[in-house]
């Protein structure tokens, strides 16, 4: 058994890259033990210019007390999937724009579309020039006409500090809503922070912590807000392949109870500098 | 609809057949004629500024390059020779008098006499910064009025008294020749996200034929007093030196530079970086170094010589890093390709970010050394250990 599952392994990392992202793909779409929000927290890095990165985002709310909306019903969030198809582009060595769509599933909804995503991000600085690796990260929320959440502004600030073998990324948030009658809401903040021991190229382990805190000027009562933690693994089978698998527990009644995430990226270069007009 | 089909299909074999003619070029096909003879259809190679390079310190490549063109015209001038673009390079070809050689023999110098009737020496260049470029296979083929390939040889790069370049003794055939130069991409790794993607293909160079006999040669380095073309030499060096100390002051945690008997030898750490490399025969970005802390540093090391300030080619190096007198990292880095300062280079993983003794050893250079008077140096192994390297870790 063993031996026909090293052989099946052996001959998935030979297939070229087009069949990896295909398999992956299916992959990431069966894996079936995957509410609204999606959990990553971004590092200083970006695809270099010509680089295209395919993501395949699922997660999986295991256990919850909590709902989410849909058509104007609320239905249990616990058993909730969600899949989000991204493509991010370097059009720079520093500048990278990308696309979401995100879709989502349980039992009591069949799979549909609920969002659209752009981002676009932009490493300041050179590398380890300045005490933090410094990037800016914007994001736009327009969900769906079936889904009643408002149009949404997000931006990110990124700070990375490498510490020997563990590299520290912080995502100081803020959100606000730009359509609906939330509109008239203020910011709302959220932190969002992750340390990662990456001494191993194959495997590396990392801890990773998502707060919301509602708006800045009138924060939710603490039970309301959003406290989750997660452990993290991020796997390298082959170059340019990245999966990070989580197990997240809220830490609050605002919280999701048990969340599995699995992050799918396969970054490749579409233009090599020697064929990109310079 | 039918016209559609009809459109769509032409358009299909169109490409398929225009693929079909890319595919099938052989090396004489895709040439482009130049008042010297014909060539692989010219291409600059990249010259951008990145993370790896600012807009200055691609001036001090061209430097360098210039330095080396200079020297160049001077064998020109004083013997045989001529220049053409190809590909991604500018080849250079000089034919003097035959050489005579040391070669390592043991812990000395052998001389060896000259021999056939010309030496034929050939530069190959960077065609954007005029730097020759390191690690490429040079093959010769002397080449008849009717095509026919009268002799064939390789091109070995050495150590010269003016310009160190790639060349061998010959026989010159009684009859009119051309001569065809071939240039097989280097195999060594190449730094810079961007620039270190070039050299990619089998390039080739074939001049108009000449019409030389042995009695037309000429010693273009020895015959001429040294006063001429000495600062040539050391121009060279002095360019070099110029990246090294950009180097050593602006990109890298640390660096020295210490004078051992006929070398000048060069240390530099940074932190580890990517590097394009020849993998399944394609060069491929290889990314890995930025992805892990596994390795957290990169070494560099610059062997030039002590006289005229040039790198010298043919060392195997082996740097090993102490702490407390304890080996904690050994390699053996390999030659790199870099857009302005070319070294010995490799990621190493130290333990800690702190102060290290780094020793660096290479036997004499594996390689000949043409000139009666300055090919007699280098015979002598090199062991230094330099103290208190400051070596930060991370991931460029």
């Amino acid at each position: 058994m063993l031996k026909l599952a090293k052989n099946n392994l052996l001959k998935i990392l030979k297939m070229k890259y087009y069949y990896k992202i295909l398999f992956f793909l299916v992959l990431g779409l069966c894996t079936s033990s995957m509410s609204a929000q999606y959990y990553r927290v971004y590092g200083w890095e970006t695809p270099q210019k010509g680089w295209l990165e395919i993501m395949l985002w699922n997660k999986n709310v295991a256990k919850s007390d909590l709902t989410f909306e849909q058509n104007g019903n609320d239905y249990s969030s616990q058993g909730l999937y969600l899949h989000s198809v991204e493509v991010e582009y370097g059009v720079t060595d520093r500048f990278t724009v990308g696309m979401y769509g995100d879709f989502r599933n349980s039992s009591d909804v069949s799979l549909s579309y609920y969002r659209f995503r752009a981002v676009a991000r932009y490493a300041l600085f050179t590398k380890y020039q300045r005490f933090f690796d410094t990037a800016l990260y914007l994001e736009y929320y327009q969900p769906s006409k079936d889904v009643e959440d408002p149009s949404e502004m997000e931006m990110r600030l990124i700070l990375q500090k490498d510490l020997g073998d563990f590299r520290l990324m912080l995502n100081p948030t803020i959100s606000k809503d730009i359509s609906g009658e939330e509109v008239k809401d203020g910011v709302n903040g959220n932190f969002f922070g992750g340390i990662y021991w990456r001494r191993y190229y194959a495997i590396q382990l990392g801890a990773e912590y998502y707060g919301r805190y509602g708006q800045i000027r009138d924060l939710l009562p603490s039970a309301e807000q959003e406290h989750v933690v997660f452990g993290v693994a991020d796997l390298k089978f082959f170059k340019g392949f990245n999966w990070q698998l989580g197990v997240g527990a809220g830490l609050n009644s605002g919280s999701d109870d048990l969340i599995i995430k699995s992050i799918i990226t396969y970054e490749f270069s579409t233009l090599r500098p020697s064929k990109q007009s310079m | 609809m039918k016209k559609i089909y009809f459109c769509g299909a032409l358009i299909l074999c169109t490409t398929l057949f225009n693929s079909c003619v890319t595919v099938s070029r052989t090396l004489e096909e895709g040439t482009r004629n130049t008042a010297e003879g014909f060539s692989t259809e010219p291409g600059i190679p990249l010259s951008a500024v990145t993370n790896e390079t600012t807009a200055y310190q691609l001036s001090l490549a061209k430097n360098q390059g210039k330095a080396v063109e200079d020297a160049f015209y001077y064998l020109k001038n004083h013997a045989t020779g001529e220049q053409m673009m190809a590909g991604e390079y500018t080849i250079d070809y000089v034919l003097e008098k035959p050489k005579g050689w040391y070669a390592q023999d043991g812990s000395s110098l052998t001389w060896n006499e000259p021999e056939r009737s010309a030496f034929l020496s050939v530069l190959v260049r960077d065609g954007y910064d005029g730097r020759l470029v390191p690690d490429v296979k040079v093959t010769a083929q002397l080449i008849s009025s009717t095509g026919q390939v009268l002799n064939e040889y390789d091109l070995v790069m050495a150590f010269h008294p003016l310009v160190n370049r790639n060349g061998a003794n010959i026989e010159l055939p009684t009859e009119s020749f051309s001569i065809k130069i071939i240039v097989d991409p280097p195999q060594i790794r190449r730094h810079d996200p961007v620039n270190g993607d070039r050299y990619h293909e089998q390039v080739f160079a074939q001049f108009l034929p000449v019409n030389i006999s042995e009695s037309d040669l000429k010693e273009a380095e020895t015959v001429d007093s040294e006063s001429e073309w000495l600062p040539l030499a050391q121009a060279q060096g002095r360019a070099i030196k110029q990246a090294m100390n950009a180097m050593i002051s602006s990109t890298a945690m640390d660096g020295e530079e210490v004078k051992l008997g006929d070398y000048l030898l060069t240390y530099a750490v940074e932190y580890a970086e990517s590097f394009w490399e020849i993998k399944d025969e394609k060069l491929r970005y290889n990314m890995r170094a930025e992805m892990t802390s596994e390795k957290n540093a990169h070494v560099e090391v610059v062997i030039r010589d002590a006289e005229t300030g040039r790198i010298i080619p043919g060392f195997t190096v082996t740097t090993t890093f102490f702490k407390d007198d304890k080996e904690v990292e050994k390699v053996s880095p390999g030659m790199m390709w870099h857009p302005w300062l070319y070294h010995y280079g490799m990621n190493i993983r130290v333990p800690k970010k702190d102060k290290y003794e780094v020793e660096i050893d290479a036997a004499a250079p594996d390689v000949k050394r043409y000139g009666r008077e300055y090919g007699n140096q280098f015979s002598k192994d090199i062991t230094y250990r330099f103290k208190d390297v400051d070596v930060e870790v991370g991931q460029k």
